[in-house]
């Protein structure tokens, strides 16, 4: 088995509003996969229908191989869900509520004891001994992710799972997410592109009701490379003097910019440089980035 | 077998619930004070109105003194809880379903393959057993109460004996012989006729008519008749009292 999720034609429409419109993806073992889209692209309502808490008009949704269905909850036993705005019963412990948790999952006691010592520890929730009630947002998220996966699901699912959390938390909800990869696939959706890019292996971007765009990161920096050279003179009058030798390349405000620059060009650019003795402050070789991906993408 | 064991957790969750957030114990001590409320409110009416008589009497109304049993104390509580017992369980359990919807704490146990059936099946069992629980609670301390004033009433007449009968007797304010008259029952001896008819004067009764608590069943507390089926054989207790005593009519 390849896939541990497979979406196709999945179509669903609120009212007159048609949200997914023949979706289809694919999600293999073993990997992080991010899911993009802008606010109210439909990727709530994509993950709500794979854990089948929604019913979707058209298309068809398999986990493990099996086959989805809207209020049953057969194919649940592999996944572990994370919701965008985790709630908790705030009188329980994080304990407690791995316990229940574990315990609706079917688990042993014992299991269940061990499990929860492992998540809450890598989480970092180990030593809390309060009630849910008085956790903070990035700790709620923490222990939603501990609770998601306490059944070693084979696909974790995450709604937006970094948004609303402090640079810091953020950092630490993807490391989280980070090991968790290693041990079962991660499918979360975002709109953070950086999150995207610092642990993803594969991508799909959401437009329009269906997937834009959709494969391995590396692949698809690849095929949107934009290497771009940017040289920015001590001497702003240079910039000009780039321009006129490298006429492919144009300048602005001091700042000469080679789009489509080769390994071969971006040589001749340093040798030129060096051989009419400009300063410069500045010489990058710019990588294509998601945002520009993902704007181009969706034609904005 | 999944979804029994699921059913049980849950409700156990929901039980939790009630006792970490303090609703189990707003139950029990409202339930329990329902219970009680009612003998201590039958106990305590005639002894308000006696106190009222007479500024009741002032404005022109004549209390006619009833007595109360502990027959009364139980329909009372019988009426009672399947109003203000099952409205206040009503308003407890009011977002217990929907709290949980809105909130979205369901959400996560959904998703792990709780059935909603289960969860509508255990808040159900729930709200049925904290209610029947609460309704027994209250019912024992209905009957806790009402066996105290029982109970308080045998020892109270067997103890007293004769000399006590006085304590023990009933009048009744609007009997058929009127005017401002007591009735001794002629059995008495002379002393405690006349410690008979101080009490139903202290008390402020315009006819004092008195019977036999032990013979008659009625208490001296003021736990005896008070409806009107109860009034009724109160009078022809009465009635009764003056035939065989040839009491002056």
């Amino acid at each position: 088995m390849d896939n541990i999720l497979a979406i196709s034609g999945l179509t669903k429409r609120f009212g007159s509003k048609q949200v997914l419109n023949g979706l289809t993806l694919s999600v293999p073992e073993h990997c992080v996969f991010g899911f993009v889209g802008r606010n109210g692209a439909g990727k709530t309502t994509t993950m709500k229908a794979i854990i089948g808490l929604l019913k979707p008009e058209g298309g068809e949704i398999t986990v493990c191989g099996e086959k989805v269905s809207y209020g049953g909850t057969k194919t649940n036993r592999f996944i572990g869900y994370l919701p965008d705005v985790p709630e908790f019963y705030g009188y329980m412990t994080a304990k407690e509520y791995l316990a229940l948790c574990g315990r609706i999952a079917g688990m042993k006691p014992a299991e269940i004891r061990q499990r929860s010592d492992e998540l809450l520890e890598l989480v970092g929730l180990a030593g809390e001994k309060h009630r849910i009630r008085g956790y903070s947002r990035g700790m709620k998220q923490r222990l939603g992710i501990a609770q998601a996966l306490i059944n070693r699901p084979k696909l974790l699912i995450c709604d937006e799972p970094t948004s609303a959390l402090d640079p810091v938390g953020r950092r630490e909800i993807l490391d989280i997410l980070k090991d968790a990869g290693k041990q079962t696939s991660v499918f979360f959706s975002t709109h953070i592109l950086t999150d995207v890019e610092s642990i993803c292996d594969r991508v799909a971007f959401l437009e329009g009701g269906r997937i834009a765009l959709s494969g391995n990161i590396e692949e698809i920096r690849r095929k949107y490379a934009d290497t771009a050279v940017e040289v920015v003179p001590e001497n702003p009058a240079h910039a000009a003097l780039l321009a006129e030798r490298f006429t492919a390349g144009e300048q602005s405000d001091g700042c000469f910019v080679f789009k489509n620059a080769s390994a071969a060009d971006a040589e001749a650019l340093m040798k030129f440089l060096v051989d009419n003795h400009i300063a410069v402050s500045r010489f990058e070789r710019k990588e294509p980035d998601l945002e520009k991906m993902f704007l181009e993408v969706i034609g904005e | 077998m999944k979804c029994l064991s699921d059913f049980f957790t849950f409700t156990g969750k929901e039980f939790m619930e009630l006792r970490r957030n303090g609703r189990l114990l707003i139950f029990l001590i409202v339930f329990v004070v329902l219970g009680v409320m009612n003998p201590a409110t039958a106990k305590l009416t005639p002894w308000l109105l006696k106190t009222m008589a007479d500024s009741l009497e002032a404005t022109g109304i004549t209390v006619t003194e009833y007595t109360v049993t502990a027959m009364d104390s139980w329909v009372q509580y019988f009426k009672n809880m399947p109003t203000i017992g099952l409205l206040f369980t009503v308003v407890m359990f009011g977002g217990f379903f929907t709290s949980e919807y809105t909130r979205g704490t369901l959400i996560p146990l959904l998703a792990r393959g709780l059935s909603k059936n289960t969860v509508a099946a255990a808040k159900t069992l729930t709200m049925l057993l904290v209610w029947s629980g609460g309704y027994w609670m209250s019912a024992s301390g209905n009957a806790a109460a009402v066996l105290r004033c029982v109970l308080f009433v045998v020892c109270d007449i067997s103890r007293a004996g004769a000399s006590e009968r006085g304590r023990g007797l009933y009048c009744h304010a609007s009997d058929r012989h009127g005017g401002n008259r007591s009735e001794i029952p002629s059995h008495l001896p002379d002393g405690q006729r006349g410690a008979a008819h101080r009490t139903g004067t202290a008390l402020g009764l315009r006819d004092s008519r008195l019977c036999d608590s032990r013979r008659f069943g009625c208490s001296a507390d003021g736990i005896a008749s008070a409806d009107s089926q109860k009034a009724g054989v109160m009078g022809e207790i009465c009635q009764l009292f003056s035939r065989k005593n040839q009491l002056p009519g």
